[in-house]
């Protein structure tokens, strides 16, 4: 039931992360950094000096994008049962204003020392940035990295020419491509998670599942704090 | 018992079975008799060097050849022993059979046949150089129907090999100086791995879908590592998907999937891309990295407010 009874410090905590989801974060998170060691080290494969040896980097990589493809359709069975999923539809109003806002307070606001615009809740857990970039990432990315690292498997599948070129050669692009894509979302994220209140306090809520939420700003700047007194039950849905 | 064969009802069965299809074995059993043995062989007197006779029948049983009879190809007078000495001079053609058959039309052989006479050994060694030079009719086998990769390239490297790795036989062929495969592909990065999987004929005959058999002389020969190292090669379009599909039979479903290794170093790689994505990533970690170092900047200055 409701643990999220405001502090003495006036901190109200939301569990925003179940156990499940934070289970598959961590898990895409390594198996991310040995994709992305063992990618680096075949696409640049040097035999004289690699990152990681050759044979052992084609298994590796191999294995973690195996078990990858298995925790992405983890993740969609997930977010579909747990009702996860709503996070990740943008709203019909007002979402263009969010990311202008958004990105005005990481250019602008930030070096101010302003608050963040928007605050995580139940309701709305990602700002609307995070919202379009998870979007693409989670439904448009994913797929398609999955999608082309599972027809470099099972090449026989994959159409014979594309545009005048061999079958094969264009998903290899496309991977090596989505992956560069999804690699900068990496490095991108990790120093966006240092932009919270603390530097280590998202970590520490992927960690725990709970997010803290200064009270007196969420009194302070309640149009744009998406805080529903209603939802701040924990739930592991 | 009744209803059900005895026992001696089927071993007759078997018997008219075995009979009906040996045809060419049993015609080629009375040439076996002989030529099976591993030391027959005659002294050339015009070479001096020793011919062998031999044919393996085991060999044979597995070739493309298996279905005929000994005198579909060689004479029918060798069907007689001891064999007219008239024979001696017999020349025989592949033409002969493959030209005209439309069942072998897949194999193009008119096609084929241009192709070979302008190969580099046919221009410089003319009728010394035959189809059998190469191609062992007794022991022929089309590389399509070997599902192992790895042999295919062992069996046809041999081929090469054995006049290219044997100064002896080089030096029967031709009067140049034996050149060592070693010093010739001294520019080839990893010369021995490159061997060990790809045909030498990958990168010595022109780039056709089908295998041509315009052998090219070593200096037209493929130098250029993005013709097979790059996008679109067309080693990547046929031997990863044929690897692939190998592997899966040889080590199993859930073992081929981790461990293949159909991947072709460098296939994916573009020159721009790469320099591209360089620059992009250097730029993103600039950009963040001077975005902290301005938060950074500005905490310490309005704590010092």
């Amino acid at each position: 039931m409701a643990r999220a009874a405001p502090t003495r410090r006036t901190v109200i905590r939301l569990y925003l992360y179940p156990l499940w989801l934070r289970l598959w974060h961590w898990s895409n998170a390594v198996l991310f950094l040995v994709l992305i060691l063992t990618g680096i080290s075949m696409h640049y494969a040097d035999l004289t000096s690699p990152w990681v040896p050759f044979r052992v980097a084609r298994v590796l990589h191999n294995l973690a994008g195996i078990l990858l493809a298995l925790l992405y359709l983890g993740f969609l069975i997930g977010n579909a049962v747990s009702g996860n999923w709503r996070y990740y539809v943008p709203p019909c109003r007002g979402l263009f204003r969010g990311v202008r806002k958004q990105l005005h307070y990481y250019l602008v606001g930030i070096f101010r020392g302003e608050p963040h615009p928007f605050h995580p809740s139940e309701r709305s857990k990602f700002n609307p940035l995070q919202q379009v970039a998870y979007l693409v990432v989670m439904y448009v990315l994913m797929p398609l990295l999955v999608g082309t690292g599972v027809l470099l498997l099972f090449p026989e599948w994959a159409p014979e020419r594309v545009l005048g070129w061999g079958g094969v050669w264009p998903m290899a692009v496309a991977h090596s491509g989505v992956a560069f894509l999804l690699t900068l979302f990496l490095v991108a994220h990790l120093y966006l998670a240092t932009t919270g209140e603390r530097v280590a306090e998202n970590f520490c809520a992927m960690v725990r599942g709970w997010h803290e939420v200064a009270a007196a700003e969420e009194a302070d700047d309640g149009k744009d704090a998406l805080l529903d007194p209603k939802a701040l039950e924990p739930s592991d849905r | 018992m009744a209803g059900q064969p005895s026992g001696s009802g089927v071993v007759l069965l078997l018997g008219l079975f075995l009979l009906s299809s040996a045809g060419a074995n049993s015609e080629n059993a009375f040439c076996f008799r002989c030529h099976r043995m591993e030391t027959l062989g005659y002294l050339d007197p015009e070479t001096g060097e020793l011919v062998s006779l031999f044919v393996d029948p085991v060999a044979f049983g597995r070739s493309n050849h298996r279905e005929l009879s000994c005198v579909d190809c060689h004479d029918p007078g060798f069907g007689e022993y001891p064999h007219p000495s008239s024979l001696q001079a017999e020349r025989l053609d592949c033409r002969n059979c493959h030209q005209e058959n439309q069942e072998l039309a897949e194999y193009r052989f008119p096609e084929l046949i241009e192709e070979f006479q302008a190969s580099v050994h046919v221009r410089k060694l003319g009728d010394r150089f035959s189809c059998f030079s190469c191609h062992e009719p007794h022991l022929f086998r089309v590389t399509r129907q070997e599902p192992n990769v790895q042999r295919v390239v062992e069996t046809d490297n041999g081929i090469c090999l054995s006049c290219h790795a044997s100064p002896i036989t080089f030096r029967a062929l031709t009067d140049r100086e034996f050149p060592e495969l070693i010093r010739s592909h001294r520019w080839l990065p990893n010369a021995q791995l490159h061997w060990r999987h790809v045909r030498c004929v990958e990168c010595h005959t022109p780039h056709t879908e089908r295998l041509s058999h315009r052998i090219l002389p070593a200096e037209e020969a493929e130098q250029n590592c993005v013709a097979c190292h790059s996008r679109n090669s067309i080693l990547l379009t046929k031997l990863y998907r044929h690897r692939t599909q190998e592997a899966r039979e040889r080590l199993g479903f859930v073992n081929s999937v981790i461990l293949n290794d159909a991947y072709l170093v460098g296939a994916t790689r573009n020159l721009l891309l790469d320099r591209l994505s360089v620059v992009l990533f250097g730029l993103t970690v600039l950009g963040l990295g001077l975005h902290g170092m301005g938060r950074w900047l500005a905490r310490r200055r309005q704590g010092g407010r």
